[in-house]
């Protein structure tokens, strides 16, 4: 799978307000991209359900699933070499594909990392190259793959891999922890994107950051994640809230709100239609950051900012791009 | 004589799987296929003593395509 550079490049400079490139990102971009060979990338996966691949292949960049999987002969710029879900090799044709001693690449991680019974909860491959057990599990390959010289950042794709997610939920069956909680010595060349699944202008905008920085990564915030999305409260930006701040005294410290005299119903057609606060019924907006609320999702073609967001549908916000999702989260739902 | 072949991973399918074949290479008939889903998570596990309402919200990212 190879996105031509003409392709990415064009996708850029139309979505640059929705993905956060200045015009200045967008000249070093062209430059970058003038750069023979294109940005290699290994993507593996481990506990994940492939919902962050689903999220990235339904971006806005791709009309057909023809423009996806042809492979044009040159001027490429974003080289997956290796992404099960979508590569047409199988067994050890597919993970020939893998071999880290290739070339520099990116490593991108999607699902979290098992590490109970040596990690065997979950193997990827029977064998990869220059890892030596068979079969391969995710943790071995995540520790090779990104421990080694030749990989000069890992992509931690999705809430799983970011923060354990799911999989790490109580009881963790599996003993599941985060990339870098899997191995902490990845922490300097790790960027989390997190969301169940994350925005795929978020996945975009954070290669095209790295092209057109020389390679370098973004400013990242505590938990590792891109400020350029995960920068604000999901409040600060919500319609619902806005409409009805007159019924707010204000947000405390801790993102609890003083006084609110809004419809505590879920599902009632005040709040769904009327576009009203969802607090009262479980809306964990004010804990969470990220930019969804601005950005949205389903975005209907090159450029254009998505149609809907959960929160916009009527959903309260789970905060699944929040680290402890989803057991700090629980109820997703405050039912009276 | 028998001899098997791995196959792992079998690609464009969402989730881990590994097909094991085993046949008689004089006579190239297919004896034995053994069938591995490779990763597991638990679910049945995570979703115990959860409120049932949160359920939904966690068992539709079982799968994602």
């Amino acid at each position: 799978m190879t996105i031509t550079r003409r392709q990415f490049l064009k996708y850029c400079s139309v979505a640059a307000g929705a993905i956060g490139l200045t015009s200045t990102d967008l000249l070093k971009l062209e430059k970058a991209l003038a750069l023979e060979g294109g940005l290699r990338v290994i993507w593996i996966q481990g506990q994940t359900c492939t919902g962050c691949s689903v999220s990235l292949l339904n971006s806005a960049m791709y009309a057909t699933v023809q423009e996806l999987l042809v492979t044009p002969p040159a001027s490429s710029t974003l080289d997956v070499d290796y992404q099960v879900t979508i590569m047409s090799g199988t067994d050890t044709v597919a993970t020939a594909a893998a071999n880290p001693a290739t070339g520099t690449y990116v490593l991108v991680c999607e699902g979290a990392v098992p590490t109970g019974a040596s990690g065997e909860y979950c193997e990827i491959a029977g064998t990869i190259n220059g890892i030596g057990s068979s079969p391969v599990t995710y943790q071995r390959a995540v520790t090779y793959l990104g421990t080694h010289a030749n990989c000069y950042a890992v992509i931690a794709l999705g809430t799983c891999a970011s923060f354990g997610g799911i999989p790490a939920a109580k009881p963790n069956p599996t003993t599941s922890k985060s990339v870098i909680g899997s191995n902490s010595g990845l922490r300097t060349k790790t960027i989390n994107i997190p969301g169940c699944p994350p925005n795929p202008n978020w996945i975009v905008g954070t290669i095209a950051y790295i092209l057109s920085n020389n390679l370098s990564l973004p400013s990242l915030d505590r938990l590792r994640r891109p400020v350029m999305y995960y920068g604000e409260r999901i409040c600060n930006n919500c319609d619902r809230f806005i409409n009805n701040k007159d019924n707010f005294i204000g947000i405390g410290s801790d993102g609890s709100l003083s006084r609110v005299k809004l419809p505590d119903q879920i599902g009632s057609t005040r709040n769904a239609v009327n576009g009203y606060c969802l607090k009262k019924v479980g809306c964990k907006g004010s804990r969470t950051k990220s930019d969804c609320s601005l950005r949205k999702w389903h975005s209907p073609g090159y450029g254009q900012l998505g149609v809907n967001w959960c929160v916009g549908a009527g959903s309260p916000c789970l905060g699944c791009v929040q680290e402890n999702f989803p057991d700090r989260f629980s109820p997703f739902f405050h039912i009276s | 004589m028998a001899t098997t072949r791995l196959l792992d991973p079998i690609t464009r399918i969402e989730g881990h799987m590994a097909v094991n074949v085993t046949a008689n290479s004089s006579t190239n008939v297919i004896t034995g296929v053994d069938v591995e889903g490779t990763m597991f998570r638990g679910f049945e596990l995570i979703m115990k003593n959860r409120n049932p309402r949160d359920v939904s919200f966690l068992t539709q990212r079982i799968c994602g395509v």
